[in-house]
Parts: structure tokens; sequence; C-alpha cells
């Protein structure tokens, strides 16, 4: 049961990741700060997880990556595209309204259970 | 060599070479970026356990498919095993049963004849199950990695299916469209000869002493070449299944197809000493010595003219049907 339960929590949230990790890059971040920031915000991400996906985004466009050197040691930062920040604003629509809908559906399912 | 570099070495080292350098410097830093100046050992270990098997998170960075055979071709892969299984088990049983009719002396008791072609039959219909197991996964892994290659994001192509197209599926005119049944009679064709191709010294024999007629170390001095004509064959049809109509870029793939098959059959026909030495006594015992000479000659050019002029008309036959015209039986009517 718990694991199942598992299983299906880390379903709900794989989707999400997407749009918690480009919701952060409107400004430059390397990896390890965006973790932290995430963490903060109360989002656990494994790093396992969040780093590869970094460069399926730049894969895909939505981010670009640059080297910084300046520093004791080098550190890659991603930052969303023009056209990542295109994405990123209907993939947050999209989930405002994903979310409302499922509040509605969750909220009249307790008004039945209550009845 | 520290732990941390140990780690990401074990990382990369799974991944391609043009990503490794990258990656490599990319996970270092961030694994330092995890952890306080000079720390303990434990304190390493600790955040690399974090991160976890390394050949888990290198099977994260790959991007290729970790499967043999997508949900995309997965169906059409299951119905052609289906069809194809079927026919090789039927081939062979009919070659062996003619092999071992053909091969009868006598000699044995007949009760150790049928039990030495049972199990004959048996070890043959095993590899032959191997073999179609084999080539058409093959096949089906190609297609699989080049439409990926293609098209990343193409993980069901399916879904972009609408309503309309079955109009458009509907109004293939029946001329147009391969039938299941044409694909299938083609694949018992191909079964048919490589079987013939197989076992020719068991089946094309003078009956009452067993003499074959070809020389088998000749003919089956080409069987890479068949090998990899029946590998293009089943290929090219396994394409037309999926395809379901007929297109000018498969009607030319045919064209293709054919010119091999004609060149690899007259080229193997064509081979001085493919004719049995044993078998010629028997000629010259029904015809003339010159005569003998004309026969055989007049057998492999009709055979091989024969052969041409079907290809010549299936190749056309293909580009006509690519042709028609799509028209929309709806509107129409």
């Amino acid at each position: 049961m718990s694991d199942l339960l598992t299983s299906l929590t880390t379903e709900l949230r794989r989707g999400t990741l997407t749009l918690a990790v480009l919701s952060q890059l409107s400004t430059p971040q390397y990896g390890y700060s965006l973790v932290q920031r995430l963490e903060n915000s109360g989002v656990v991400i494994e790093q396992s997880t969040l780093y590869p996906l970094l460069r399926r985004l730049e894969k895909q466009k939505l981010v670009t990556s640059s080297w910084d050197t300046t520093e004791s040691r080098p550190r890659k930062y991603y930052v969303l595209s023009t056209y990542g920040n295109e994405v990123y604003k209907q993939l947050k629509k999209e989930w405002e309204k994903t979310s409302l809908e499922l509040q509605q559906l969750l909220r009249g399912e307790e008004e039945n259970e209550s009845n | 060599m520290n732990l941390i570099e140990l780690y990401v070495h074990e990382v990369t080292r799974r991944l391609p070479e043009k990503t490794r350098e990258d990656i490599a410097l990319e996970l270092y830093s961030t694994i330092q970026d995890m952890l306080p100046d000079n720390p303990s050992e434990e304190l390493i270990k600790e955040e690399l356990a974090k991160l976890g098997n390394p050949a888990q998170l290198a099977s994260k960075y790959r991007d290729h498919p970790r499967h043999l055979i997508g949900p995309a071709f997965y169906d059409h892969y299951l119905t052609i095993l289906k069809m194809t299984i079927p026919i090789a088990l039927v081939v062979v049983l009919a070659t062996q049963v003619m092999v071992a009719i053909s091969g009868y002396t006598g000699e044995t008791p007949i009760i150790q004849s049928i039990v030495d072609a049972g199990l004959n039959t048996a070890g043959s219909a095993f590899n032959i199950i191997v073999h179609t197991f084999f080539w058409i996964t093959l096949v089906f892994f190609t297609i699989e990695r080049s439409f990926a290659a293609s098209d990343q994001n193409m993980s069901f192509p399916d879904s972009s299916w609408k309503p309309d197209d079955l109009k458009k599926l509907s109004s293939v005119p029946k001329k147009k469209a391969i039938s299941k049944a044409s694909v299938f009679g083609s694949l018992l064709w191909t079964a048919i000869w490589a079987g013939i191709y197989f076992n020719a010294t068991h089946i094309i024999a003078v009956f009452n002493d067993g003499i074959p007629v070809l020389n088998q170390d000749v003919l089956l001095a080409f069987w890479p070449l068949v090998v990899i004509l029946i590998a293009i064959e089943v290929a090219l049809l396994i394409y037309k299944w999926v395809l379901g109509q007929w297109t000018n870029r498969l009607a030319f793939m045919n064209v293709i197809y054919n010119i091999l098959f004609v060149a690899l059959f007259t080229f193997i026909i064509t081979r001085p000493d493919l004719l049995n030495q044993e078998f010629i006594p028997y000629l010259t015992e029904l015809l003339n010595q010159s005569q003998t000479t004309n026969t055989v000659n007049w057998i492999i050019w009709s055979s091989i003219i024969t052969l041409i002029i079907f290809s010549v008309i299936d190749s056309f036959e293909g580009f006509r049907k690519a042709k028609i015209r799509v028209s929309n039986l709806f509107t129409s009517s």
C-alpha cells in the first residue's frame, strides 16, 4: 500500500518538477544554488534528477547555459531563454487552471462526504 | 584520485564521449558546492550517497530510449511475429517431411526414420523460431532507433490522430491499399523460397536414387547474400505493413528489392558448377550431349527471363498503385 502510494506521489510530482525548475531560472542559477532555492520553498527534488533535467531543458532550447570561470571554481549557469520564458508562462497558466479545477473537484468531494 | 573524482568518473564513463567532459566538470563543481571546504571523508560519502548509484545517474543523463521496441511499434512487432512464426513453422514442417520421404531408403526401420525425422523437425523448428525472432526484433529495433533519432518527443506517433484521419483511411482505394493478406502472402513466399534454397539438395532430387540435381556446396556458398536479401525483404514487408498503402517511395524501394532479387538469382543460377556432377549422366541418358547443354541453358534462361518479367510487372504495379489518387469517397458520392 505505502509502496503504491509512494509511486503515485512520485508520478504526481514528476510533472510539476519542470515547472518548478523553470520558475527559478529567470535569473541565472547553477546546479546547487537551484537545489537550495527549491528546498527553501519546500520543493524536494533529488539532485540526481535535477542535473539531468537541466541538460534536457537545454537540449529542448528552453534554457541556455554558460560557464562562469571567474570564481574560485567554475560553475555552469542556466537561465531561461526567450522561448523558455514563453513556454514557462503558458505552462504556469496551465498549472493554475489545473490546480483550480482540481481544487474544486476535491472540495466538491468533501462536501458530498459531509452531506 | 579522491572519492569525488572516482564518482564523477563512474558516471561519465557510461556517457557518450562528446558530453563527457562537460558533465564531468559540472558534476564535479556541483559536488564541491554541496560540501564545505576541506570536508571529511564521512561527509563526502554522505553527499555522494544523496546523488545515488552512478550507473543510475548516468542513465538519467542518457536520453536515448531504454527499451528495445517502444509503445509506438510494439503492436506491429507482435502482429508480425505472430504472423511470421506460424508460416516459418509450416514451411519447416513441409520441407522436413519432403526430406524424410525422399531420403527414405528402406535400410533403417521405419520407426527409427520417423523418430529421426521428428527430432530433425524439432531441431529445425527451434532454429527457425530463434532466427525469426532475432531478425524481426533487429528490424524493429532499427526502426525504433531511427525514428527516435529523428524526433525524440515522438514516444507515440499516433497521438497526432484526428477523426479526420479516418476519412483518409476509408478513402484509400482498395487498389492502392496494401492488404494484410498480401503482406501475409509475401511472407509465405519468402519463407517458401528460403526453405527451398536451404534444402534444395533434398527437395530437388532424382526421386528413386536421391541424387541431388544441384551442387549443395556451390549453392550454399552464397548463403550470407541470401540471408541479407531475406532480411531486406522482411524489412520491406514490415514497412509495407506499417504504411498500409502504396507510395512512390515504397514503389521505388520495391524496384530496388526486385533488382537485388533478380541479380542474386541470376548470379547463383548461372554458376557453371551449380549442377551436380553426378546428376549429369542421368540427363545424358535421357538426351544426347548437345541436347543436355541446350536444355540446361534453356531452363536457366527461361527461368531468369520469367523472373525478370514478373519483377518488372511487380515494380510497375507498385508505381501504378502509388499514383492512384486518394479521392474522398464521401464528398464525391
